[in-house]
Order: structure tokens, then C-alpha cells, then sequence
């Protein structure tokens, strides 16, 4: 088992094989060997770590992907996501956000790339303001840069 | 004073929004909306989306304006336009893809687009068919192809109807480091002339077409030629090969003259092989290339001579214990799909008979003006062989005799009229056709007004 310490202060302790799916804590434990002194996680909360923990252990024995992939090449680009995962995903924006934060400084890249699909599709076909109210988003364009914008909007009239 | 409510994806790093940005445009095919709306929510997204995020610009950096008045200006004045500019800048080094599907002798626009060919990743041209064909060579896009180098280009598709005649070739930079070529007409290109093949992966050359039908020499070589193209390309997965149907008229009967100056070709990363050539050819290739880990196959091949059944036969059967040597013996499944196609795939049981045992591919066969009496007897002693036969269309009920034999198939389709013809006694349960003679056999009648000798008795 492995001793995990959130920034709220809780201590879990997980399965190896649950938590590896982590490359953050996968490497850590190659790194350091075993040890009973617990992982302190200062960017993930109790609450986003049970979630995080929930996707692990669902799929807990699936292959893990190769580790030397860059993020930038990214193969399916396509915006399908798993039923289950569509389920999971289905949280408040606060949360879908604090998900896709740990996924990302945890090293989960099936996770981090489930939660950035989700927020993709959440934009998908939205105009940019529609995108702002989408995500309480302040307009701060200097009156310069909206002159650019609607230039560049008449590009896509025939796009 | 009211407190600004909390934005949660401020937190996103840049790294996770741009992660976000590349997941919103779509690779195959990308939205210029998309881009432009992610581009236009707040200066930080401005930022990151056009200072660095080429990914989702690179696919408009080059692409041919629609606008009537933006193409007339790039076609006038071989200038790229505001927009070309400004997507090229922001797709900064990235490899970008330039097609133009109607391109002629004068078209400034593809030649202001040919300047960039340093960076030109993927290339795709289309000749109309109302390109003036005298002097072609020396028009002005080819002379500037020929300028080109695109060190780059991993995919190039040509293709012109009817084909030009290039006695010079269009490129003449090093392609080596091409990964995809098309070609229609398969022969629009010299490939003997160019530098391809040590990274190609797919090569689809379709339409082979000779000059004329007097060109008789051509018609014997040119698929031989190509064949002999392949042992340049050790990491092939992908080959087509079409002939035009008219030059696979001209004297491609069995047992035509072969070329001898065609060898051995061993290719271990063909997976995917779709032919549609005459007998002949065929056994050409099947005499010349080798490729050990082939997984399907997709046969069309042409003959007029009706004694070249059997021996088409015994040639198939040797196509399937030649090649796909690893592959896990899944064994076959037979479908004839329509009355010309047979198709081979994997999926049935591994003791189907020593010819089909131990590979595990596609085959799909079709005869040209074969004039077979049933165009499912050149495969009879393959069906009765096999113990899962999933599916037989047939619209003959010549057939009939043949299906008898066939007693492992699960699934026929035929024409509700013939139904009585083809399987003999029938009944009506639950809407479905069962035989009394094979109750396990599924029957499928096509008709648009699906109606039987029994519900006509019953109204």
C-alpha cells in the first residue's frame, strides 16, 4: 500500500497498483523503493484526490500507456469519450477544472486527456462570447485588439 | 461591492489550455471557427492560441480562398493573401498542407502557394480535365514545381484526367522522406526517375493507363515495371494497384508474355494489399513479391478467357499458403457478397482445410466478364471446406445445387421469388423463411413488397 497526504491534510492509503496509473507516483516509487513515510500531494485536495482515486481504481489492471509520448502528438484527436468516462465527467465546472489540474500533476494522461476532451466539447461550435458566459470569462481586449478581431471575422465569412 | 465570482479555468495552466485548444480542432478536419472563437475570448487565450498553437493553423496556412475575390487576387497576382500570410506566421515552422483541385497552366495562386515549399508537408494537385495538353511541360506551374524542393513532403497525391504526359518530371527534389504517395493515373509519375520509396508506407497507384492500345509493349511492362518499383520500399504496409480497365483489355489474357526483369521482392511490413489487375499481372505477383505479414487482401481480377477459372482457382489457393505465414490461424470465414465478389476474412474455425489453415486474411475476388456458368463454382472446393460459412447472397437459383453443398452455411440471401427454387420447401415462421430440409439455415428474401404464398392463403 501507499501512504498519500493531500493539502487538506488527510492521509489515504491506496493500492499500489491502483495509484501507479499515476507517472508522478509511479516513478517516485521507483525512485525512492518502499518506504512507510507518506507522499505528500501540496496540489491535490482530499476531495478532488477521491475522485481522482475512483478513476484509477475503474481502471485499475487496464494497460498503462507508454510513458515517452508527447503531450504535444496527440493521436486520437477525435471527441469521442467512453461512456463511463462521460459519466464521470459529468461534475461541476470547479471540480472538472481541480480534476484536469491534478490529472495533470499527477501524471495521469488518459485522465488528463478525458478532462480536456470534456472542456473541448463543452466549447465546441460556441462563439467566443458564448465561451466567455460559458465559463464566467472577462472580456479584456483593448479597443486595438476587438478592431483586429473583427478583421479576422471576416475571414471566416468565407471560410 | 459584489465579489467577482470565481473562475475555476483560470487556474489551467498554459500548457493544459493549449493541451484543451489542440483537442478542440479536429485533425482530419479542422475548423477555422473553432480556432478563431478560442483566439477571441481573452488576451491570455489570444496569446496562446495565435502565438503558440500552430497546430490548429496549420491546416488553413495554405489553403485556396474561397472567396471569389481573394482567389481572382491570388490568381491575378500570384500574391498570397492577408489571411495565407497571417495562418502561415501563426503555424510557425510547422509542416503545412497545400492542396488545389483544379489547377492550370497559369495559376499564379498555386505558384504564390509553391513558395513556401520548404515547409509543405502534404501536397495534393488535381489537373481538370479541360487542361490544355500541348506544351505542358513547360507551363508555368511546372516549371515552378520543378523549381520546388519541399525537403519535407511526406504526403503527395497527383492525379489528371485524362493523364498528362510529363516527359520531364514534375519534381525534382529529393523525396525520400515521402510517406504516403497516390497517383491517378498510377503511371502519372516516373517513378524510376525519383528518389521515393526508402520511407514510403502507402502507395496507391490507381488507373495504370496506357498510352494507347498499339502501345502493346507498354501494356506487357507496365504493371511489371511497377512491381519492380517495390523493392525500393522496404517499409511498405499499404500498396493499390489498379489498372485502367481498358489497357487490362488489351492482351492481358493468361499466359501473355511476362517481363523477366522483375525479381524477387520481399516486403515484411505489407499489411494491406488491394490489387485490381489482369490474371496475368496477378500471377505475376504472386510469382514476384513476398509479403510474409499481410493481413488482407483485396483481389480484382480481370480475364476473358473462360478456361482461367480453374486455374485462377489453384492461383488463390496459393495466394493463402504463401502469404500471411504469421499470421495467428483464425482460419476463414467465406462471404460472396454479390454474385462476382467473393470475399475471404478471418473469423472462422482452424480446421478448415490445409490451404486455409494458418494465415488469417481478406480476400476478395471479383471476376470481370468471366462468363462463368455460376459464379460461385470456381469456389466450391474452397466453400465445402469450410466449416463456418457465414453469408451467401446469390440472385440465381443456378446455384441451387451448390448450396446444397454447402452445409456450414448460417446465412442466405436471395430473391423472395425464388426462394422455392433455390431452397426448396419453405416455411413461414415468425415473419422469417425456415427450409424443412435445413431448419438452421437463416434465410433472407429481398423484396420491396415482402409477401408469401402463405399470407396470400391466410387473407
Amino acid at each position: 500500500m501507499v501512504l498519500l497526504l493531500t493539502s487538506d491534510n488527510e492521509m489515504f492509503s491506496v493500492a499500489e497498483d491502483v495509484i501507479k496509473r499515476s507517472a508522478y507516483i509511479k516513478n517516485m516509487l521507483e525512485d525512492v523503493g518502499e518506504s512507510d513515510l507518506p507522499i505528500p500531494l501540496p496540489n491535490v485536495e482530499s476531495n478532488v484526490l477521491v475522485k481522482i482515486l475512483e478513476y484509477c481504481e475503474h481502471y485499475r489492471g487496464e494497460p498503462l500507456p507508454a510513458s515517452d509520448v508527447d503531450p504535444a502528438e496527440i493521436g486520437d484527436r477525435s471527441l469521442d469519450i467512453a461512456d463511463w468516462d462521460q459519466k464521470y465527467m459529468a461534475v461541476d465546472q470547479e471540480m472538472l477544472f481541480e480534476i484536469i489540474l491534478a490529472a495533470n500533476y499527477l501524471d495521469i494522461k488518459s485522465l488528463l486527456d478525458v478532462g480536456c476532451k470534456t472542456v473541448a466539447k463543452m466549447m465546441k461550435g460556441k462563439s467566443s462570447e458564448e465561451i466567455r458566459t460559458l465559463f464566467n470569462i472577462a472580456n479584456d481586449f483593448t479597443p486595438e485588439e476587438e478592431a483586429q478581431i473583427r478583421k479576422e471575422n471576416a475571414w471566416a465569412e468565407c471560410r | 461591492m459584489s465579489v467577482p465570482s470565481p473562475r475555476p479555468i483560470d487556474d489551467l495552466n498554459d500548457d493544459v489550455l493549449l493541451y484543451i485548444f489542440i483537442h478542440l480542432v479536429d485533425k482530419s478536419y479542422p475548423s477555422f471557427k473553432d480556432a478563431l472563437s478560442i483566439s477571441q475570448v481573452c488576451s491570455r487565450w489570444r496569446t496562446i492560441a495565435t502565438e503558440n498553437c500552430p497546430d490548429i493553423w496549420k491546416a488553413h496556412a495554405l489553403r485556396v480562398p474561397k472567396s471569389s475575390k481573394e482567389r481572382a487576387a491570388m490568381l491575378k497576382n500570384a500574391k498570397m493573401s492577408n489571411f495565407n500570410q497571417e495562418m502561415v506566421r501563426r503555424s510557425h515552422n510547422l509542416p503545412l498542407q497545400f492542396g488545389w483541385d483544379e489547377i492550370m497552366p497559369g495559376t499564379a495562386g498555386v505558384i504564390a502557394m509553391l513558395k513556401f515549399h520548404n515547409q509543405i508537408g502534404s501536397l495534393s494537385l488535381a489537373c481538370p480535365t479541360n487542361w490544355p495538353r500541348d506544351g505542358v511541360d513547360q507551363n508555368t506551374v511546372s516549371v515552378a514545381m520543378r523549381r520546388s524542393r519541399m525537403p519535407r513532403l511526406k504526403h503527395l497525391e497527383l492525379s489528371s484526367f485524362p493523364p498528362l504526359s510529363l516527359p520531364t518530371p514534375l519534381f525534382r527534389g529529393d523525396l525520400s522522406s515521402l510517406t504516403s504517395l497516390i497517383l491517378q493515373p498510377g503511371n502519372l509519375l516516373n517513378l524510376k526517375d525519383l528518389k521515393i520509396g526508402e520511407n514510403l508506407r502507402v502507395l496507391r497507384l490507381s488507373g495504370f493507363k496506357a498510352r494507347s492500345p498499339e502501345a502493346v509493349t507498354e501494356a506487357f511492362t507496365l504493371f511489371a515495371d511497377h512491381v519492380d518499383f517495390l523493392k525500393h520500399t522496404p517499409l511498405l504496409t499499404t500498396l493499390e494497384l489498379e489498372l485502367d480497365l481498358a489497357t487490362l483489355a488489351w492482351g492481358r489474357t493468361p499466359g501473355a508474355r511476362i517481363s523477366n526483369q522483375v525479381a524477387v521482392v520481399t516486403l515484411p511490413h505489407l499489411t494491406s494489399i488491394e490489387l485490381c489487375i489482369s490474371f496475368t499481372d496477378f500471377e505475376l505477383f504472386l510469382d514476384r513479391v513476398r509479403a510474409p505479414a499481410c493481413r488482407k487482401i483485396r483481389l480484382g481480377i480481370a480475364t476473358d478467357d473462360i478456361d482461367a477459372k480453374d486455374r485462377i482457382h489453384a492461383r488463390i489457393a496459393q495466394l493463402v499458403t504463401a502469404y500471411g505465414s504469421g499470421a495467428p490461424p483464425e482460419g476463414y470465414r467465406l462471404h460472396i457478397a454479390s454474385a462476382f465478389i467473393c470475399i475471404l476474412s478471418p473469423g472462422g474455425t482452424p480446421d478448415m482445410g490445409e490451404t486455409l489453415l494458418g494465415t488469417s486474411y481478406k480476400i476478395y475476388l471479383q471476376l470481370y466478364g468471366a462468363h462463368l456458368e455460376s459464379p460461385l463454382q470456381p469456389w466450391l472446393t474452397v466453400a465445402e471446406r469450410i466449416t463456418s460459412f457465414s453469408t451467401l447472397i446469390t440472385l440465381d437459383d443456378a446455384e441451387k445445387e451448390m448450396i446444397k453443398k454447402l452445409t456450414a452455411l448460417e446465412l442466405l440471401i436471395c430473391p423472395e421469388k425464388s426462394v422455392h427454387e433455390i431452397i426448396g420447401q419453405v416455411e413461414l415462421v415468425g415473419g422469417k423463411w425456415v427450409s424443412v430440409e435445413r431448419p438452421d439455415l437463416r434465410i433472407e428474401a429481398m423484396a420491396s413488397n415482402r409477401t408469401s404464398p402463405f399470407d396470400s392463403q391466410g387473407s
